[in-house]
């Protein structure tokens, strides 16, 4: 009603004031950076056994250390990377793209037949325990990195469509979703044109945190021996080797548990920053 | 007596200047209706004497109520005063109540927190005091809950809690905008019984000047943090001597230029035919039968070429319904809708794509009625989706700028995002939306009700010149009658779901033959200088 | 009221049968026979058949389901493949472990959220907001078996306050039971306690933008009795949502941390059950998480309905 415009400072001050992003983008960069790197280069080979070299503290030679096996620690925590963060990522892509169609269908269609099963098929994902699910899963199929996958993706599926469908509801009432229906445009064609590009930023931002939850299921699911097998080292099955040792040799429950914190950690500052700045809500609060 | 003194106030906040020099008194016993347009600062003005300002604010000048410099008070002695001896209430009805404690619980609080009276001596002045707004026990028991309740009657909720003590001073901002002409008279006339019966001052805020001549002895015209004039009803209403007073009082009453133009009885572009419409209710149990609440009851009408025709009733009577009914947003229950003779949706059959393009809509809101990431260019052009015969770009970008030109906006905007333009620009953007597919009729529903004033007579003046160039028909939709009087041709009055009665505008306006048309006509306030005068000899 | 909670309730049934089914079909699909599994590899296979007919495997599915279906009802959740007891046994040695651990776990939670949340929530933006709202961030990013072993390490190695894993049971009394029960209950509730303090402020901020917040004011009250008065109640709909979905999320944690703790309870069993295709055992686990689940996500139904005026009078 105000005859004036609000101004907004340019996206780059905002994130320049964004502390927490910062470091989070940071941090998460570090961390896809050294899967990345461990494509091409490790400082040793992640697999390789050497009994005289085992359960060394870390030094020049060995930045992290080396476990009971003489693995050096810092390559396994770099090929870990790998899995952690693909098995994470793919599992909020299934979520995406099969929990966001799902949701924003169960909007257009609200209070229908079809609303309301997909909504209780959501409820009853959510009724199982999720590691539970994931259990299940790998016991029917084995153990595994896809299986993991799978697992942590179900979960991801009601959390996208419950997300996008209660996002979608609020834009459905918008004025110019029914102006666009005045216009003849099929639910389908406003949820895709009008409706997903609004919801875009909640998604991105439920995105991260899903990630960095992706990343601690993983270890959950790895450290209780169903995630990826050996010889491919994850972080979390790092850590079951680390329990029995956790008395003489602490770094090696130390150096995977603080890399899975601060992946988690920078992944959830990113989250949250991403949200401050996407949110024209808040941007106009703060300026 | 001098109740409350304001002097040389200056606020500001987050170093942006709000308020610039603001001095003005009320009168124990006396109304001062503060009127001006949004950003004009009265409401914080109002916040300002209760001291509950947002974060960031830095205030200097004085501000002296009954005596005690407001400055000088600690927060827990400024909370004694508040809901004591000044009490507030809101514009929005609809949340200004907590949702989860009863109305008895709400009215008590405020005794309780100020007297130390026991909860059962608190519930029953609080009892009392609800009879007193007119909520009887019978159908109001303290144990009612808000969310049942209309907002005219959640309005006399917030009025018991804030006279509870009878305060001495009473600030009502906007009390009565968000509800019905016919509410908003029960709610001005409440307001004027208890100033009198318990000798409390009014300080009432509201955008509309009618009110202020109606209810105030005294008057404050606010323009952008500063008063422009202030003093008696009487004395500014009969000298306008500030050129904004007299710019604010002509918008109020404006009314169009039109060209008197011959309707042909055979050309309708508009046709309803005993159209219905149902809602769902929700169920009460589980497997009860599925109740239906008949929302548009039976109704027909017809729209010639280049007519203007009003749809006007309280809330809740259908005319929303009725309004998404004609444009086949909801499905007809029964009866015929036809747009230039040809049927554009009956029961359980909707238009064809194509014949979308005959009819388009402007709709309240100008901040939710675009899609905030596309670009004007974009979002004017989204109707050619209804038109048959396929353009190319360029005849496009001539028609949105041809579009955005006549509604008297640049060519140029076309590039811009629809968070760089004002409330009022929107408006105008929503038009040429509507426009550009040279439909035969528009729908306005509620299209200038958002607007201020100044901004709503430009575009009153827009869409009459439009309607003559274009020979457009509208359904004006709208709770505001002085406005649908202004621009109609036809009106058409809608009660529970049926027309009660229609007719040229002037004729219903000055002779209303249905009991609901003349309550209607009757709770209208009234900018009539004259009555301003009569009042003054009485008093 | 009546009929919200009757609405509420057959719906709680429809998603027990439907998990049900679930459960069963999962099941079914593991590949192995349970009749060779439990007479080993070099069995006879007439007498494999034989068994095969006396666990009742060689029945249609239907038949089958419907026999564990009613068995249920009844308690009974058939005899375990490998220990040769009634499953419903092993539950209830189990259980008396894992649910007061999770319910151990949830009360801490809620004690460390609520006043956290509320505290940083009152004080936006101070240092001590701040401050909280680190510590919630990074108890949100530990992974609740790792800070298990990092207890352990410090509680129980080196300061030797508590045994590294184990349960005397709650025939040695109660307080040597749940001393047993803590160090567990504070792995699984910290990281939830973290979450839950960060919806609890920003719930309460939502709320303490209200309307009705401004009107509390107004009317006299002061910061923190317009808090206590009016936010609160309103701030805690959503919260409820999270401690329900919480019990949920520590069960499951629960089957973790209860190997790490060597705890003996339902999460083990369900593992020995799986490495040893112990199938009527993981079966009869699930089911019954599943139902503890649902039925205390109908209890938050239940409390929302007590916080929520327009719920209860059913006019949503």
């Amino acid at each position: 009603m105000s005859e004036q415009t609000v101004s907004q400072p340019s996206t780059m001050k905002l994130v320049l004031r964004s502390n927490g992003f910062i470091i989070g983008a940071f941090l998460t960069a570090i961390f896809v950076l050294a899967a990345l790197i461990s494509f091409i280069w490790t400082p040793y080979d992640a697999a390789q056994i050497s009994i005289v070299n085992k359960l060394k503290t870390p030094s020049m030679a060995h930045w992290l250390g080396t476990d009971h096996f003489g693995r050096d620690m810092l390559s396994m925590i770099m090929v870990g990377a790998r899995v952690s963060m693909a098995v994470a990522f793919v599992a909020v892509g299934v979520g995406i793209f099969v929990g966001v169609p799902l949701g924003l269908y169960a909007a257009s269609k609200r209070g229908g037949l079809i609303d309301e099963i997909i909504m209780r098929g959501n409820d009853l994902i959510f009724a199982f325990p999720s590691l539970l699910l994931a259990i299940m899963i790998t016991a029917v199929f084995g153990p595994g990195a896809v299986n993991a996958i799978i697992a942590i993706g179900i979960f991801n599926i009601p959390v996208f469509a419950r997300l996008s469908r209660g996002a979608a509801l609020s834009l459905w009432q918008r004025e110019y979703i029914l102006a666009a229906q005045v216009c003849g445009k099929s639910k389908a064609r406003i949820s895709f044109e009008h409706i997903l590009p609004n919801i875009a930023n909640l998604l991105i931002v439920q995105g991260t945190i899903q990630f960095s939850l992706g990343i601690l299921a993983e270890a959950g699911l790895a450290y209780v021996g169903l995630g990826a097998q050996p010889p491919l080292p994850s972080w979390g099955r790092m850590l079951n080797d680390a329990q029995t040792l956790i008395s003489i040799a602490p770094h090696l429950a130390l150096v995977p548990g603080l890399t899975i914190v601060l992946t988690v950690l920078g992944l959830n500052l990113m989250g949250d920053g991403l949200r401050d700045l996407l949110d024209p809500k808040l941007r106009r609060v703060k300026s | 007596m001098t109740l409350l003194k304001v002097h040389n106030l200056d606020l500001s906040i987050a170093q942006n200047p709000i308020l610039k020099d603001i001095s003005f008194e009320i009168e124990a016993g006396r109304i001062l209706g503060v009127v001006g347009e949004s950003g004009s600062g009265k409401s914080i003005t109002a916040l300002s004497i209760l001291q509950l300002l947002p974060n960031g604010t830095t205030w200097s000048g004085q501000i002296v109520f009954d005596g005690q410099d407001i400055q000088s008070l600690s927060e827990h002695e400024l909370c004694g005063l508040r809901g004591n001896d000044i009490s507030m209430i809101f514009q929005e009805p609809m949340t200004a109540l907590n949702p989860v404690k009863t109305i008895g619980d709400q009215v008590s609080e405020s005794i309780r927190i100020h007297t130390g009276k026991s909860r059962a001596e608190a519930d029953q002045l609080a009892r009392e005091t609800l009879n007193r707004v007119e909520l009887p026990e019978s159908e109001f028991p303290l144990s009612r809950y808000p969310h049942d309740l209309s907002g005219g009657q959640r309005q006399r909720v917030m009025i018991a809690m804030a006279i509870a003590l009878q305060p001495k001073l009473l600030i009502a901002d906007e009390p009565t905008t968000a509800l019905d002409v016919t509410t908003q008279a029960e709610i001005l006339d409440l307001l004027q019984k208890l100033v009198k019966e318990d000798d409390l001052s009014l300080m009432l805020i509201t955008h509309d000047l009618a009110v202020v001549a109606q209810m105030a002895d005294d008057v404050l015209v606010m323009k952008d943090g500063e008063i422009v004039e202030q003093g008696s009803s009487f004395d500014v209403f009969t000298n306008m001597e500030h050129p904004y007073t007299r710019q604010l009082f002509s918008a109020s009453n404006h009314v169009p230029q039109r060209e008197a133009n011959q309707k042909n009885a055979n050309d309708v572009v508009l046709s309803v035919e005993h159209v219905s419409c149902d809602y769902k209710l929700p169920k009460e149990r589980l497997f009860s039968k599925q109740q239906y609440f008949r929302a548009v009851k039976d109704v027909s009408f017809k729209i010639h070429r280049g007519e203007n025709i009003g749809l006007v009733g309280g809330s809740g009577c259908g005319k929303s319904t009725l309004s998404r009914a004609i444009l086949a947003l909801k499905s007809l229950d029964e009866g015929n809708v036809l747009i230039n003779g040809e049927t554009f949706s009956s029961k359980g059959k909707g238009p064809e794509i194509s014949q979308r393009a005959a009819t388009q809509i402007v709709f309240q809101d100008p901040y939710s009625s675009f899609n905030p990431r596309h670009k004007v260019g974009r979002l004017i052009s989204e109707p050619f989706y209804a038109k048959s015969e396929e353009l190319n770009e360029d005849q496009i970008d001539t028609a949105v700028k041809e579009a955005l030109v006549s509604v008297g906006l640049n060519a140029a905007d076309s590039d811009k995002y629809i968070h760089e333009f004002s409330g009022g620009q929107r408006q105008r953007i929503a038009i040429a939306r509507a426009l550009i597919v040279k439909p035969s009729l528009i729908v306005l529903d509620e299209a200038v009700s958002a607007l201020d004033v100044s901004i709503r007579a430009q575009v009153l003046d827009l869409l009459a010149e439009l309607s003559d160039r274009f020979d457009l028909s509208y359904l004006f939709i709208s709770h505001d009658l002085s406005v649908v009087r202004s621009i109609t041709d036809r009106v058409l009055v809608m009660e529970r779901g049926r027309i009660v009665e229609t007719g040229p505008t002037q004729d219903v306006f000055e002779n209303p033959q249905h009991a609901y048309t003349k309550s209607l006509i009757k709770a209208i306030p009234k900018l009539d200088i004259d009555e301003i005068r009569a009042k003054e000899k009485i008093t | 009221m009546l009929g919200y909670i009757s609405k509420r309730l057959i719906s709680l049934t429809a998603s027990l049968i439907v998990a049900s089914i679930l459960i069963f079909i999962v099941i079914e699909i593991i590949p192995g026979d349970p009749a060779a599994f439990m007479l080993g590899i070099n069995a006879d296979p007439d007498a494999v058949e034989a068994l095969r007919e006396q666990l009742g495997l060689n029945a249609s599915l239907a038949t089958r389901y419907f026999s564990w279906v009613t068995g249920l009802l009844q308690g009974e959740f058939g005899i375990s493949y490998t220990y040769r007891v009634p499953v419903s046994e092993l539950i209830a040695d189990r259980i008396v472990i894992s649910l007061p651990l999770t319910f151990y776990a949830l009360v801490l939670s809620t004690l460390i959220a609520f006043p956290a949340g509320i505290y940083a929530a009152s004080k936006r933006n101070s240092f001590g907001d701040v401050s909280v709202m680190g510590f919630t961030q990074l108890g949100v990013a530990i992974p609740n078996f790792w800070f298990a072993m990092l207890l352990v390490l410090v509680f129980s190695i080196n300061l030797r306050w508590f045994s590294a894993g184990g349960f005397p049971g709650w025939d040695q009394g109660f307080f040597p039971a749940m001393k047993a029960l803590t160090l567990p209950a504070i792995a699984l509730a910290l990281p939830q306690a973290s979450i839950l303090a960060r919806v609890m402020r920003s719930s309460l901020l939502d709320t303490l933008s209200e309307d009705y917040i401004r009107t509390a004011r107004a009317k006299g009250l002061n910061r923190k009795q317009a808090l206590w008065r009016h936010a609160l109640r309103n701030a805690l709909i959503p919260v409820l949502t999270i401690i329900g979905l919480q019990f949920s999320f520590l069960l499951a944690g629960g089957i973790i941390i209860e190997n790490v703790f060597y705890l003996p309870g339902l999460g083990r069993l369900v593992f020995q059950g799986i490495t040893q295709r112990d199938l009527i055992v993981v079966r009869s686990v699930v089911i019954l998480l599943v139902f503890a689940v649902i039925a205390v996500t109908f209890l938050v139904d239940i409390a929302y309905a007590i916080a929520d005026p327009r719920l209860r009078e059913g006019s949503r």
